[in-house]
């Protein structure tokens, strides 16, 4: 007997367990690498970026969000990406007033950030203000790490963990000379499509080669302590479909206001969201057991300032999300500590100064703009009167306009305080609740916050005079008012309510590839960036021919790609070349 | 007792386990967020009640409501009433009805209507008669192609009765179906006919006259009124029209 129920017990076990495995295999964890065209810039230059993303197919998110931070963890920029395909690109511009210091750059997903800030991806850059003529921070010592070997090697697949090829034909090239290369890759899967970026810049030898995106996507994998993610169980949720706002809704006791966890949570309600505008706009959820919202945010919303508010009156505060922020503190890691990044540094300053005069500055081609819908979540599509003030003698105050020029509504003052109603609705079980008043297309408390706005403050009245729905929402009657100069502003409202900046894509950019005939001939060509491009197509079997040109300055230059195919496999592949003065 | 234990055991994992798969699938995903397309609508009280026969679907159906800033409002319990010409929406948490703005409705499509999944009406703006406006209409599409075909379910009094109910005496109207066809190229206005008939289709391509002529020779037919006749008639209309 005890052996049966013994062997009954594994069996379920094992059953159960395979069961739970075949559930969580579509759902790795998210991981996202950045290529950058360098990791040196000069305030005032262009950051160039391409964002890869690997997860689960179909399953993916559709943002991610970038944060560059300097060593004070001050945030010098923070950027939400779009992502198509895996991947996003773009630029960031650092501003001329960036001190010079070691920055990092921070990337990750909203789902990420269920793992952890260790799941995120961390890389370290210079920015140096040319400005600042001593270079104090960046005189380290010596560094033994890892150092840039490629150059000692042939072309082709340089190191094994490679497997993007690259023809180039010489190892040395002339100021101004055309160089042209191949690439391919046979490590692709039949009928599958890569998508790479490509670097070529200048590099400083002796800094340690930043790991590929295979080596990166590798290890991140395997140090997963969670291997997969349990999706069900995110408390923060993938943006597969759209942005997600995400709060909370915790009780005001004035005893404990800064420590939200020990409050009772505020449970079911509804929170409202909405932005000022010339139409009746809203997108509303409700609060979980846990007094937390979720809400897939209308792309009509990004970019703009929300007005996030509590339907009922409850004493509490509306807590939240900041995509941008990191507990985890910014440390570093002595990357950079290389003999001769001093003079590196002044060279490259002495180069944008040099650029600077001749004017040379990077134009950017746009590929991809993210601009808001236009697809506004309207509360109400039927016009039942619309009512212009300015037809009218002008009156002093709302209490006037509704008794003159607003069918159906009456505002009544009782005990101190103004009431507002409508006559006649369809539903006599709601006969003394207040209609929903909106002043500029976002939901206010009573008609007492707009009782002083006369005629030569309003522009426009649309009224509804019934019991109307909007999803699950019902209002008894709603009452849209329009302001000439956004009354909204001067609003205190009475329920919790919050503004809230929703946050656009940025668009996808890239610098003009560099043409000699633009450039005169008497004046010098200082780029130390010869070829961004952020996103190639390659396919199986097939050589891409990419060409570029040097420029005046002489020094060793890498040619670095990383890119990633449908299926989520990662190629790369990088080369070492000289440009040398055309004398020698 | 050792089997006691043992049966313990086994209760305690399988409870562990259920326990486990219940949290898994219960807590708040992206796909169960509730962000909306929504409906609106008004509170729906007639003031008298509306004679079931006047509606295309007597029960409520699910439908995918396709709202006019481009946005689908999916699985809702609709109702069409043919008489008003208005779609009616079963609210869930208060159970009312609701009568959907008409103005932010582009299309609406019944999932399942007696195993037929092919049923889309959709929003058109007609001019019903010379003397009125132009309004909008919900046309059920029949066909769909460079010349579109679409019902406009209409009814007339065909006759009056008087009921005596709960000790009052009540006048019943009794309604006749009488559908309105309209035929749209591409976007140019939709044109209405009482009857697809021989005449009325001179009337609407007068240049392509002896092929309707021999259409209607060939389906031994003057008016057309059957389903397959009507996919007929429109795939020869197709094929006569020019771009």
């Amino acid at each position: 007997m005890k052996t049966v129920l013994v062997t009954i017990l594994l069996f379920l076990n094992t059953f159960l367990s395979v069961s739970a495995q075949k559930n969580d295999e579509l759902l790795k964890p998210e991981r996202v690498y950045l290529h950058t065209d360098r990791n040196i810039y000069i305030a005032g230059e262009h950051l160039f970026y391409t964002l890869y993303l690997h997860g689960s197919p179909g399953q993916i998110s559709n943002f991610a969000y970038l944060l560059l931070r300097d060593r004070h963890n001050h945030s010098a920029a923070n950027v939400r990406l779009e992502i198509n395909n895996q991947i996003a690109f773009g630029s960031l511009f650092l501003s001329d007033t960036l001190s010079s210091g070691i920055y990092q750059i921070v990337c990750y997903t909203n789902c990420m950030k269920n793992e952890g800030e260790e799941a995120y991806f961390y890389k370290e850059i210079i920015i140096v203000n040319r400005f600042d003529e001593k270079m104090n921070l960046f005189t380290g010592p010596g560094n033994a790490a890892a150092s840039d070997t490629s150059f000692a090697q042939n072309t082709g697949i340089i190191k094994t963990t490679e497997n993007l090829i690259i023809h180039l034909n010489k190892l040395e090239f002339d100021q101004r000379e055309k160089i042209s290369f191949s690439l391919e890759s046979n490590f692709l899967p039949d009928d599958s499509i890569a998508h790479l970026s490509v670097s070529i810049s200048e590099i400083l030898p002796g800094i340690p080669v930043e790991p590929s995106i295979s080596e990166y996507f590798g290890n991140s994998h395997k140090n997963s302590d969670m291997g997969v993610l349990n999706r069900n169980q995110c408390s923060f949720v993938p943006e597969i479909n759209g942005p997600v706002m995400q709060g909370k809704v915790l009780p005001m006791t004035l005893s404990d206001s800064i420590n939200t966890n020990a409050r009772n949570p505020i449970k079911n309600y509804t929170v409202l969201v909405s932005t000022v505008d010339s139409i009746v706009n809203m997108q509303f959820t409700t609060t979980d057991s846990l007094g937390s919202f979720s809400l897939i945010l209308n792309p009509y919303y990004n970019g703009k300032e929300l007005i996030v508010k509590l339907k009922g009156n409850v004493n509490s505060t509306i807590f939240t999300d900041d995509k941008f922020s990191i507990i985890q503190q910014f440390t570093p890691s002595g990357l950079f500590n290389v003999a001769g990044l001093k003079d590196y540094i002044i060279r490259t300053g002495r180069i944008a100064q040099i650029q600077k005069f001749y004017r040379e500055q990077t134009a950017i081609i746009t590929e991809k703009e993210f601009l808001p819908s236009k697809t506004i979540p309207r509360v109400f599509y039927k016009q039942y009167s619309t009512i212009f003030p300015s037809d009218f003698l002008e009156l002093e105050d709302f209490a006037e306009i509704s008794k003159e020029i607003v069918p159906l509504l009456k505002v009544r003052k009782i005990d101190g305080k103004f009431v507002s109603g409508y006559q006649d609705l369809q539903d006599q079980t709601h006969i003394n609740i207040e209609p929903t008043i909106f002043l500029d297309g976002v939901p206010i408390d009573d008609v007492n916050q707009i009782i002083n706005l006369g005629s030569s403050k309003i522009k426009r009245i649309e009224s509804l005079p019934e019991t109307r729905f909007y999803g699950e929402i019902s209002f008894s009657g709603i009452l849209a008012i329009f302001s000439k100069d956004l009354e909204i502003n001067n609003i205190q409202f009475k329920t919790p309510a919050i503004r809230y900046q929703a946050l656009s894509s940025q668009s996808y950019t890239k610098p003009e590839p560099f043409k000699p005939t633009d450039n005169p001939n008497h004046f010098p060509d200082l780029r130390q960036l010869l070829l961004w491009e952020p996103e190639i197509i390659l396919k199986k079997n097939e050589k891409k021919q990419i060409e570029c040109y040097a420029s005046d300055l002489q020094g060793i230059y890498r040619i670095n790609i990383q890119g990633i195919s449908f299926n989520g496999s990662t190629v790369n592949g990088s080369a070492v070349f000289i440009i040398q003065s055309k004398s020698k | 007792m050792a089997k006691l234990l043992v049966t313990n055991a086994i209760l305690l994992i399988i409870t562990f386990q259920t326990l486990s798969g219940q949290a898994k699938s219960s807590c708040d995903c992206e796909s169960k967020i509730n962000s909306g397309p929504f409906l609106s609508g008004e509170l729906f009280i007639p003031a008298v009640p509306l004679d079931v026969k006047t509606y295309f679907n007597r029960d409520w159906l699910l439908s995918d409501v396709y709202i006019a800033n481009g946005e689908i409002v999916r699985n809702k319990y609709i109702k069409y009433n043919r008489l008003l010409d208005e779609l009616f929406w079963l609210e869930p948490s208060s159970n009312k009805i609701i009568k959907l703005d008409k103005e932010g409705i582009l299309k609406f499509h019944f999932l399942n209507v007696q195993g037929d999944t092919s049923v889309y009406f959709r929003k058109l703006k007609v001019k019903r008669d010379i003397f009125t406006d132009s309004s909008e209409i919900y046309g059920q599409e029949i066909y769909h192609g460079k010349l579109s075909l679409f019902i406009l379910h209409t009814f007339y009094i065909e006759e009056r009765e008087i009921i005596s109910m709960n000790k009052g005496i009540f006048q019943k109207d009794i309604y006749a179906e009488a559908p309105i066809y309209f035929l749209k190229l591409m976007n140019i206005k939709a044109v209405g006919f009482k009857n697809l008939n021989r005449k009325n289709m001179y009337a609407f391509v007068p240049d392509k006259k002896e092929q309707i002529k021999r259409f209607f020779k060939q389906i031994k037919q003057s008016k057309i009124e059957t389903y397959p006749d009507i996919i007929l008639l429109m795939k020869f209309l197709n094929s006569i029209v020019e771009k």
